[in-house]
Formats: structure tokens, sequence, C-alpha cells
């Protein structure tokens, strides 16, 4: 199972839908069961729309790099921006409209770390083989 | 095959294309029913608040959200029903039909199956509207 590479991938809603399906595609072929890979494929995306939304300043076009590799035992999403990743607030009471996507993330795989850099931010997701 | 051939389509047996969602407005007596199918995401979310603001306008008692044809729910989907459920409150209440884990689970994990009642199929939906 080859590692999944996309370098420099436009942050701007346009190109996300079909990022979504190829990491589903790719998934698929990982050895995930199917949620896991609907699950993956959901918190991937969370994590690709908050880049969009959040580590850039408005008006600049950011990009961010996409690595989703297996092992033995697990399947590592890697997100990696160039920006300023803002870390929303994971506020879970009724009225709020933010934060929504991180929770997901958080709920649906096994182990999620933010890890900021001077130069960029990583998210790392971890889902573990059936 | 010519429109003739089928005096009643059902429309949500139409394919829809990878990334888009169709949104089908159809009225119960006082209730607005919008039957979405497809991906409901940061690019598409946008239709849902422009046809339940269309649906809103003639003033319908209850306001259904069928899911039961979305094959992906992101965060930005669950911000826009909470969205239209403000938007719609007091005069229209606002009633989601959702039955598939993919629809379910981010509305679960996320809490608003507590703030939006959900119904397993659109009769009962139908029916809870009095």
């Amino acid at each position: 199972m080859e590692n999944l590479h996309r370098l420099g991938v436009a942050a701007g809603e346009a190109d996300l839908p079909q990022l979504r399906r190829d990491l589903r595609d790719w998934a698929t072929g990982a050895g995930l069961t199917p949620d896991q890979v609907e699950d993956l494929t959901l918190a991937s995306y969370e994590i690709f729309t908050n880049v969009a939304e959040h580590a850039y300043p408005a008006g600049v076009a950011g990009t961010f790099d996409l690595e989703a590799a297996t092992t033995d035992t697990h399947v590592d999403v890697s997100v990696r921006d160039r920006g300023t990743w803002q870390t929303p607030v994971p506020d879970t009471s009724r009225t709020s409209l933010r934060g929504r996507g991180l929770l997901l993330a958080r709920s649906v795989a096994n182990d999620v770390r933010v890890e900021p850099g001077p130069s960029g931010t990583t998210v790392h997701l971890r889902w573990m083989l059936p | 095959m010519t429109e003739s051939d089928s005096p009643e389509p059902s429309a949500t047996n139409k394919a829809v294309a990878p990334g888009e969602l169709r949104i089908d407005s159809v009225r119960h007596a006082d209730t607005a029913v919008l039957g979405l199918t497809g991906e409901l995401d940061t690019a598409t979310a946008p239709q849902v608040l422009s046809a339940a603001d269309l649906a809103l306008a003639s003033h319908p008692t209850a306001l259904v959200l069928d899911l039961e044809g979305v094959s992906f729910l992101a965060s930005a989907g669950l911000t826009a029903m909470i969205a239209i459920q403000r938007q719609a409150a007091p005069d229209a209440v606002v009633r989601l039909v959702a039955a598939s884990r993919v629809t379910l689970r981010p509305l679960q994990l996320t809490q608003l199956d507590q703030q939006l009642p959900i119904f397993p199929t659109l009769q009962a939906a139908l029916n809870s509207v009095d």
C-alpha cells in the first residue's frame, strides 16, 4: 500500500471535496473498516476546512500538505499548513457554532495531535487497523 | 426517456454528481420539506441556507430537513442546521430525518441530537407535526 502524498494543496474550498474523495479511496485500500473509512474522511475534511478557514489571513491563498501512511498496526493522516493554526475552542455548549470541526475529528479518530511549529502547524490523526 | 414516460418522477432516485447537493423542496400542508441528496459540506451548506430561506418565506409551521439522501455530513452542515433552526423560531419548528450512520454520528457526537428532533423516516417527521 503506497502512501498518499499531496503537496501544496490550495486551501480554497474548491479543491477540498475531490481531495476528500481521493483520501477515502486510499483509506478503503488501506485495510480500515468501512466505518473507519467514513470517520477518517470526515475528520480529515474537518482539518482541511479548518486550515482553509483559520490558518491564513483573509485574502491569503494558503496551501497545505497532506500525507496518509499506513503501518502494520495503524493509519496516520497528517495535514501540515504553513500558516498560524488557531485551535478552535471546543465549546460543546448547545448554542456554540464554533469548534465543531475539531470536536468531530477528536471524536472519530483514535488519536489527534496538534503540533505547532515555527513555520506552520501539523495535525496528526491516527486510526488503529482492525 | 421523455418526461411523459414518468408523470411522477421520483426525484430522490436521480443521481447526484460527486461533491454536489440537490435540494427538493416540497410542501405538505403547513409543513415545508427540504429533501437533501448528496454531500453536505462547506461548499454546499450555503445552498441549504438559501433553500431554507425560501421555504420559511411561505410561513410553514414546521420545516423538515430530510437527510436520508445525504452521503457526507460535515460540521458546516451542522452549523447550517442550527442557523436554520434559529431563523425559523419561534414561528416554525425544525425537524430532521436521519437514519444512517454517516448523518447520525456527527449529530450525536456534537450533541445536536439533543437540540434538533430527529426522526427515522420522513413519514414519522410529518406525523409528529400537528
